[in-house]
């Protein structure tokens, strides 16, 4: 296969995918600077108080996010083609995959054992001026604490972790040829293969390359400045920054190349998988908060209207999805009663399937979507609109200067929660569309279903576990932000 | 300019009547203290002042404009909340600049204004900080930068002392006063607490179960007060109220009685009173072997600067007696007699509950002083 330099310098792609590389660079960029300047600083206290002028992170970002704007223009399209060469030279193109793979994990071991590491030191900072103390009682509720939760972590490992690790071994089988024949144990050769042939594409590699350089660069600078304005104060780690830091770029860029490159299942279903949850995650945030302050008004009956409103919640995936299914029926539904014709019906049209399974899934959560919000508003202490209001703000002003940055985290983790469905749906789409048409509703949870129903189970073991990383990447940031959450507190 | 006035302003909430029929003015440039124990109402009739309820009937004035039905934003006021309703994600600067942001002051003039503001209160270092890292007297003073930014004709200020301990109070108490000289603006300040009532108060007004009771400056609030509710309510320890019977020598008390100038007892007569109060401040009573009164010595509390005497009489009713630290102290069980200056009687009717001036008793009233202030 010849390699052509124009194979790295994709810049000269003008559709919208290539927009979206753009894009996911400019938030690799801002978010590896704003890490690593808070890396920087002790606390956040340090940093209102350094006298910088223009201190504001996205400044910062802005100036920083330039340089490596320059070098991905001009110079690493060069040094890809070093990286291709060296990944070449490592392995052969077919086992490309899981040396890369290796590499990252290593990266990433790596990154963990730096923040461990971290930890270590810093307890043992901490312990020698006695700030932690009682170690002793400590470990003894550790024990308690373990006890208690033992029996569920039977359960647990009955039904979720022994099935999980079994999905290892499953996702290195290769299945015989005809149903009933013996599979075949392959190693983990199975996944190097996979990935490199049948799910990814090898643009994806280039990607990473393109992401380590555009990282280390991104990183020296950011840190540099920071440490120029910051006097100097050495860096402090924390151990999320650090994580954060060895993920985001890597993720960002290797997920558009990715989207850029491969036509397999997966990348499709991946597509279908994100479209799919952006169509049901963004509308339903913006009806559940609408919903939620309306019925926050003190209006009469509001009581009635929050019972309505919230009720989705009782009413299981099956039921919703029959319903749909039958109110979106070209002859019997609600459409043709409505007067409008639908050919195809809309559930095997192409264009439309995947944004009416999208429409039924949005009702579906509305009621916890609704339930979210309604905590989060009552939970804004009443004398902040009234002191807004004294202010001279209007509703408008209130909204967006108060509602909505007191319900940050709250909007936060239902998109966090929204997006975890979305990656877990399946019953809707069973019901609905059984990933039809033309696999335009193939989501994740499906592909993987079909695989194993067409005996494909090491391809579907390879899919459950990458669906599962995908899954922890969203809870790991829900954690997170949680935890930012209590900083919000008097 | 910064005058208010209620006039005859009444607010429901239901069934509940938080204030009843309120006619109050405030004139420019005056500190007013609205002042009564919780649920009187007068913290409703700031926020109807404020624009965040609107009365029932009656109608509110500020500047020489009626005000009912105007939004807060156009009644040119501020308001210090008790809880300080600081806009947690922003910082001090972002919250001090909202009101003139609100209002698309020009970022040039809004920031002279701010800092301006924020240098008044003290506040320079701490621009940058979100009010969760602040104490509570920083807190405090963002409220305050964040109602002094706008220049407003009248600030509202909802108990904004009540969230400080006891030391910062008595220094806030001070700098409050010195803004408000300083900025000449109309102060309407709602409180619990007298103290603050009498030592900030260019005039008090005290409410009770949404009525108004007496509005007057702190010292003859405590000279004159114009009803028990406020004889009550004001000084610490509180004024000693006994209930008599009007008889002909004077004014009968359990255990003796209190005589009355002959034409004294003509004017009640003459006023048909059969049932008066008496009232004595604390400050005012003796301790001594013979007099007017029995009582008999139960406990004696010491302050250090100053002695209270519990008493009671012979029906048990309990009676203060302050004493100076430097005043031979009565031995506790001892059996003694009251007596008091008449010129520091006041006299209540036992049925309206209204002061009986009969240009005789308390009329030049005591030098007030009042207790821990």
């Amino acid at each position: 296969m010849d390699i052509t330099w124009s194979d790295f310098y994709d810049a000269s792609g003008s559709d919208l995918r290539h927009g979206l590389f753009v894009l996911a660079l400019i938030v690799t960029f801002f978010w590896t600077a704003r890490v690593a300047i808070d890396a920087n600083f002790r606390t956040r206290a340090d940093w209102a108080e350094s006298k910088v002028p223009g201190r504001d992170l996205w400044r910062i970002g802005l100036v920083v996010g330039s340089v490596p704007a320059v070098v991905y223009c001009v110079v690493y399209p060069g040094i890809s083609l070093l990286f291709h060469s060296i990944f070449t030279w490592l392995d052969g193109p077919v086992h490309m995959g899981s040396t890369v793979l290796a590499v990252v994990v290593v990266v990433w071991i790596a990154g963990l054992a730096l923040s461990a590491a971290y930890e270590v030191i810093a307890r043992k900072k901490l312990d020698a001026v006695g700030a932690l103390t009682n170690r002793g009682r400590r470990a003894k509720d550790a024990e308690l604490a373990y006890g208690l939760l033992l029996p569920s972590f039977v359960l647990f490992g009955e039904f979720v972790f022994y099935p999980f690790a079994r999905n290892f071994r499953a996702s290195r089988i290769q299945p015989g040829l005809f149903p009933g024949q013996p599979g075949k144990n392959v190693g983990w050769a199975q996944w190097g293969r996979f990935i490199d042939t049948a799910v990814l594409g090898k643009s994806i590699w280039y990607g990473l390359g393109r992401g380590l350089i555009v990282f280390v660069i991104l990183f020296l600078v950011a840190g540099a400045l920071a440490r120029a304005i910051n006097g100097s104060a050495k860096p402090v780690w924390r151990p999320s920054s650090i994580a954060v830091l060895f993920a985001v770029p890597f993720i960002m860029i290797a997920l558009v190349h990715f989207f850029d490159t491969s036509d397999s299942d997966f990348a499709n279903s991946f597509k279908v998988t994100i479209l799919f949850a952006i169509y049901t995650v963004v509308p339903g945030l913006v009806l559940g908060l609408l919903l939620a302050v309306v019925a926050n008004q003190r209006l009469r009956n509001m009581g009635f209207y929050r019972v309505v409103f919230s009720s989705p919640i009782i009413t299981g995936v099956a039921a919703s999805s029959v319903i749909f299914f039958t109110l979106l029926n070209p002859q019997v539904g609600l459409l043709p009663w409505l007067g409008l014709e639908t050919n195809p019906a809309l559930l095997e049209n192409p264009s439309w399937a995947l944004l009416a399974v999208s429409g039924v899934v949005v009702w579906a959560n509305l009621g916890l979507v609704f339930i979210l919000m309604s905590a989060g508003l009552q939970a804004i202490p009443d004398d902040l609109y009234e002191a807004a209001r004294v202010d001279g703000a209007g509703a408008w002003r209130r909204f967006w200067s108060i509602t909505v940055p007191m319900l940050s985290p709250t909007i936060f983790f239902t998109v966090v929660v929204g997006s975890i469905f979305a990656f877990q749906a399946f019953g809707q789409i069973q019901l609905l569309t059984q990933g039809g048409p033309l696999k335009k509703t193939n989501v994740l949870t499906f592909q993987i279903y079909q695989d194993v129903v067409q005996g494909n189970t090491s391809k579907a073991g390879i899919l459950s576990i990458a669906l599962f990383v995908i899954v922890l990447t969203f809870t790991v940031i829900q954690l997170r932000v949680l935890e930012r959450r209590v900083e919000y507190g008097n | 300019m910064g005058r208010v006035a209620f006039h005859g302003v009444t607010k429901r909430f239901g069934d509940a009547v938080a204030v009843d029929d309120l006619t109050l003015e405030v004139e420019d440039q005056e500190f007013l203290v609205l002042l009564g124990p919780s649920g009187c109402g007068k913290t409703t009739a700031l926020r109807m002042l404020a624009g965040l309820e609107e009365p029932t009937s009656g109608t509110i004035e500020i500047g020489s404009r009626v005000v009912n039905g105007v939004e807060p934003k156009l009644r040119d006021i501020a308001m210090v909340f008790q809880s300080y309703a600081l806009y947690p994600h922003m910082s001090v600067r972002r919250n001090i600049e909202f009101p003139l942001k609100s209002r698309h002051v020009p970022a040039a003039e809004r920031r002279a204004m701010v800092d301006e503001a924020s240098r008044a209160v003290g506040l320079e270092e701490l621009m940058e900080r979100k009010p969760g890292q602040l104490s509570g007297g920083q807190r405090q003073r963002v409220a305050l930068a964040r109602a002094i930014v706008r220049r407003p004709q009248v600030f509202l200020m909802d108990e904004p002392l009540s969230n400080l301990d006891a030391k910062l109070r008595v220094q806030t108490r001070a700098e409050l006063i010195e803004l408000q000289r300083r900025l000449a603006t109309t102060v309407v300040y709602v409180t619990h607490d007298q103290v603050e009532a009498m030592t900030m108060g260019d005039r008090i007004a005290i409410m009770n179960a949404g009525r108004l009771q007496q509005i007057a400056p702190p010292q003859e609030v405590y000279a004159r007060p114009a009803n028990l509710f406020v004889a009550r309510f004001i000084g610490n320890p509180p004024m000693n109220t006994v209930a008599g019977r009007v008889v002909d020598t004077g004014i009968e008390l359990p255990g003796g009685i209190v005589p009355c100038p002959p034409e004294m007892l003509e004017a009640l007569r003459a006023r048909g009173v059969e049932g008066a109060v008496i009232g004595v401040r604390p400050e005012h009573l003796l301790v001594e072997a013979e007099g007017i009164v029995p009582a008999t010595v139960t406990v004696i509390e010491s302050l250090g600067h100053e002695r209270h005497v519990v008493c009671r009489l012979v029906d048990g009713q309990m009676i203060i007696v302050r004493q100076a630290s430097d005043v031979t102290p009565p031995t506790e069980g001892a059996a003694v007699h009251l007596t008091t200056d008449p010129a520091n009687l006041h006299l209540f009717d036992a049925q309206t509950e209204e002061r009986l001036d009969l240009g005789l008793v308390g009329a030049g009233g005591p030098a007030a002083e009042l207790a821990g202030s």
